[in-house]
């Protein structure tokens, strides 16, 4: 084993030697692992739900960690020691980086580990599938927060860092409204704009201000360097991620806006939509043409309103014969969301995602939910065949006999 | 191997001047730093160790600069400073492992051997399998010391290694540097006289940041010759009429009664026996001469 590797082997055997972090580890095992059980074959949005909890939560618990463990050496008695040892700055900094990551990754994965075994019996492989991409998805928040706490921490030679860092993102939730989604470090479309923040920090206190105390900067172009592409990273992630706000560009200008014109009347046609599915394809209403359909407007991490979507599934398998087609959008800020639902969730019928969705709370502020006039989520709203509105129910959750008497009902007055 | 300080001054952002034109140099042995806390021992080793800048001066290990050539320093010294910050949920073999890696010690069986020499040196084989957070104070200090030594420096510095440590605890650690001074030079800062007498081939005694002494403590001592005095004191507790000039260095109860210590040129009384001077009776002195009185 290298060397390197050797030294964060033992930062992390110490590391979870750690009362504290053993009882985390164990607890979230067991108690998500319960709360997956509770939630049966829901993996999808149970792994939505999860990524926000783990990101946040384990987020804001490693921000603070890696604020102490960042100024560790930086004591002028006690980490002197560890200072006099003929270690490259850089490489000092990033063991240390590398080493708190890990302990973190790993306490991080015993919720998801427990999360995948306690839906196995209900939903089987996609829970695992589901869980790996909770895991996936909140590692990114972790290693995007951990990594602007610890290089502060380290440049600030205080916690300090890591409490701006916290507080910088309780602010963007605080104010979800206000501040451009573009600043939060959970969302999935935000990636690139915080790898680029994360590389941009790491270069200058690695590659920077740590050789630079310690006396070892002697050829600063390749820092220089470092920094300044980090930051063009940063830029192009800006771009990227402002770009994919809600000017969706599909050969018809400004798709968001005309969805949002419309108003969805008792009796008149049902607003029409054009949503992304997550997989490549668009969700639509025009291909349905002569069909009933059932529109099931939700929030992505709305669990209620999940257990609708295993009923609309079998409605779509026993009616798909007579012409009958459940339509799923889901309103999500966070477009990672949306794309696991749709890739992770099982369901047969199209989910298309509202990437206009500024906020799920009531009122919910989204393009569809304005079109649809919904003060209040989740929303069922069914059309006869010529997409013409029949019903706008607001209900929480749906029975399969219910929807099976709805459809019915419908059936009978439009039989072909 | 040795370390040659020139004109060290240290003046620190809130313009305490720790070091005031420094000079000194040592080649092999044990360099002892004496001096009461705040006096710049700690500064003075912070800056050989490369952990702080000087503000104007020189100084070099192996003839290197510590100002230019840092990493090269770090490679050749060992540190122990005042506060050891080792990872109190390793063991004590992992943490000299670990300690062993940063000296960029690759070759696993080398680094072994290095660990096993260091352990059984300090005796600490039968503990290597203890968590460092389980040790005693004397053990963890043996701990630190055990990983200082793992690089084999040409020059290892350590800070007040025997404070707080229990006599028994004292004694083996001042063993070992008398041991250890025979490979490298050992530049040894604490203000236990007791330590420096035991192991100190040279001395350098520091107060405000001035250097008051640099020499043999052997010289030190000699110029006291014929100076320290012993007075009995009188049965009653009071104390008897001295001379002018009389530095009283101790008190010390002895069968026939309690004797005072001090330092004068001529005899404090006509009852004041000659006594063999001390290097606790030299640091006393030295400590309270005025300013410029060095005697190196």
């Amino acid at each position: 084993m290298s060397r390197d590797l050797l030294l964060i082997r033992h930062g992390v055997v110490a590391g979870l030697r750690n009362p504290g972090l053993r009882l985390l580890g164990l607890v979230s095992f067991l108690g998500v692992g319960a709360a997956a059980w509770g939630h049966g074959a829901l993996a999808g949005t149970f792994s939505i739900q999860l990524t926000n909890w783990l990101g946040r939560g384990f987020g804001v618990a490693a921000a603070l960690w890696f604020a102490y463990s960042a100024i560790r050496d930086q004591d002028e008695r006690t980490g002197a020691m560890l200072r006099s040892k003929p270690v490259d700055g850089a490489r000092w900094v990033t063991l240390n980086w590398a080493t708190g990551m890990c302990v973190w990754l790993f306490l991080m994965l015993l919720p998801c580990l427990g999360a995948a075994i306690g839906q196995f019996p209900a939903a089987g492989f996609t829970s695992v599938a589901s869980h790996a991409v909770a895991f996936g998805r909140a590692a990114m928040t972790l290693l995007t927060v951990g990594t602007l706490s610890f290089m502060l921490s380290r440049m600030m030679r205080s916690p300090l860092g890591g409490v701006l860092t916290v507080f910088a993102w309780f602010c963007t939730m605080a104010g979800a409204r206000f501040v451009p989604t573009t600043f939060q470090p959970d969302f999935s479309q935000n990636r690139l704009v915080f790898l680029g923040l994360g590389l941009f920090v790491f270069a200058l206190c690695a590659l920077g201000v740590e050789r630079w105390r310690r006396g070892e900067m002697r050829q600063p172009a390749a820092p220089i360097a470092a920094v300044l592409g980090s930051l063009l990273l940063t830029g192009v992630g800006l771009a990227n991620a402002n770009g994919r706000q809600p000017n969706m560009t599909t050969g018809v200008s400004n798709i968001w806006d005309r969805i949002t014109l419309q108003h969805a009347r008792q009796g008149e046609r049902a607003p029409g939509f054009w949503l992304p599915d997550g997989r490549g394809g668009l969700v639509r209403t025009a291909p349905h043409a002569g069909k009933i359909l059932l529109i099931f407007i939700f929030a992505a991490d709305d669990m209620e309103a999940a257990q609708t979507l295993p009923v609309l599934d079998q409605i779509a398998r026993e009616y798909a014969d007579r012409g009958v087609q459940p339509i799923g959008v889901c309103l999500a800020q966070d477009h990672g969301d949306g794309w696991t639902l749709a890739r992770m969730g099982g369901y047969h019928f199209p989910i298309g995602m509202d990437l206009a969705t500024a906020k799920t709370s009531i009122p919910p502020e989204s393009a569809i939910a304005t079109a649809y006039d919904i003060q209040v989520l989740p929303r069922l709203v069914i059309t006869d065949r010529l997409h013409l509105i029949r019903e706008q129910l607001s209900e929480a959750t749906y029975s399969i006999e219910y929807l099976r008497q709805q459809v019915g009902r419908r059936l009978t007055e439009e039989p072909r | 191997m040795g370390i040659e300080v020139q004109d060290l001054c240290k003046v620190y952002d809130n313009r305490v001047r720790a070091l005031d034109h420094v000079h000194l140099e040592a080649e092999a042995g044990v360099l002892g730093l004496l001096g009461p806390n705040g006096s710049g021992k700690t500064t003075l080793m912070s800056i050989t160790a490369t952990l702080l800048e000087p503000t104007t001066g020189t100084v070099r290990v192996d003839g290197l600069d510590v100002r230019k050539q840092k990493p090269e320093i770090r490679r050749r010294i060992g540190y122990l400073p005042q506060d050891v910050g080792l990872y109190p949920n390793l063991t004590v073999y992992e943490t000299l492992d670990y300690m062993a890696l940063l000296y960029n010690l690759d070759d696993p069986k080398d680094r072994k051997q290095r660990i096993e020499r260091s352990l059984e040196r300090l005796n600490l084989t039968r503990l290597v399998d203890r968590q460092v957070q389980t040790l005693s104070g004397g053990l963890r200090q043996r701990v630190a010391l055990a990983q200082a030594v793992l690089s084999q420096p040409s020059l290892l510095i350590v800070d007040e290694p025997t404070a707080g440590l229990d006599p028994e605890e004292r004694i083996r650690v001042r063993s070992f540097f008398a041991d250890l001074a025979r490979e490298c030079l050992i530049v040894l800062s604490t203000h236990i006289v007791a330590d420096i007498e035991a192991v100190a081939s040279s001395l350098a005694v520091l107060r405000f940041g001035k250097l008051r002494y640099f020499g043999t403590p052997e010289k030190l001592l000699q110029s006291l010759q014929g100076r320290v005095w012993m007075v009995a004191m009188p049965p009653g507790g009071e104390r008897p009429q001295l001379g002018e000039g009389f530095l009283e260095t101790g008190l010390y109860r002895e069968p026939a009664g309690i004797q005072l210590r001090g330092v004068s040129d001529s005899a404090p009384c006509v009852d004041a026996q000659v006594a063999v001077p001390n290097l606790e009776d030299a640091y006393v002195w030295l400590m309270t001469r005025e300013e410029g009185a060095v005697v190196a």
